[in-house]
């Protein structure tokens, strides 16, 4: 029992390290996230603005002015869909990266839980380590059977 | 070109997940590899600890499911980078 003892322990260990790590990551991944959202927002915001302004000089009697403004406004409204299907795909992921960040966070509990728990197991394994002896050979307060 | 940009680094960061996620299930096999429940009931750890130990690789997948699941989520955003 004692090697077991000590090899979940270990183990333990060594799943909320890997399970920290991962969290980093997730929290990075959604902070890009954000960022790309602010980004895109901020590129329909200009796009839209562009938009606005080729409209109104569509209407201008100078012909040339006026297909100019068309073709503007077709790559503004194009900049504008673009940046409006970034924005709904990163929010897509933002929901689903925060959703595995809960989980992951709730793992991360759960570990450190079950580390805890082998605190039950600890006065057994002091015994048979100042013993010398199985751990078959105490009870399961680390006391020596007689 | 500079929403592209932005995009392609989101994208990187996702590459990331995949070292995290092996690091997890590398983890969650190394406390398999104890054979947990059947293992534990033979060397009779009491039960409160069988149950934390399952809890521990069960939370372990969940984690590892929902992150490969967030990174099937960015692959409008991968269409779309290909598409600028």
């Amino acid at each position: 029992m004692f090697t077991n003892v000590a090899k979940l322990r270990a183990d333990y260990g060594t799943a909320l390290a890997a399970l920290k790590q991962l969290l980093d990551m997730l929290n990075a991944v959604a902070g890009a996230l954000r960022a790309l959202i602010q980004a895109a927002e901020a590129t329909l915001a200009e796009a839209e603005a562009e938009m606005a302004e080729a409209e109104a000089l569509m209407s201008s009697e100078d012909e040339d002015v006026a297909a100019q403004a068309q073709e503007d406004f077709a790559v503004a409204q194009a900049k504008a869909a673009e940046a409006s299907a970034v924005i709904a795909d990163a929010e897509s992921a933002l929901g689903a990266v925060e959703y595995a960040i809960a989980v992951t966070t709730e793992a991360l509990g759960v570990t450190v839980t079950a580390l805890r728990g082998l605190v039950r197991h600890a006065p057994l394994e002091q015994a048979v380590a100042d013993a010398g002896q199985p751990a078959t050979h105490t009870d399961s307060y680390g006391r020596r059977a007689a | 070109m500079e929403l592209q940009r932005d995009v392609a680094i989101v994208l990187d960061q996702f590459g990331t997940l995949q070292s995290g996620v092996e690091g997890v299930t590398k983890a969650s096999e190394e406390l398999g590899e104890l054979s947990l429940v059947e293992g534990l009931e033979a060397e009779e750890f009491d039960r409160a600890t069988i149950n934390e130990a399952d809890a521990v690789i069960t939370s372990m997948h969940a984690a590892v499911a929902a992150t490969e699941a967030a990174n099937l989520s960015a692959d409008g955003l991968r269409a779309a980078l290909e598409r600028m």
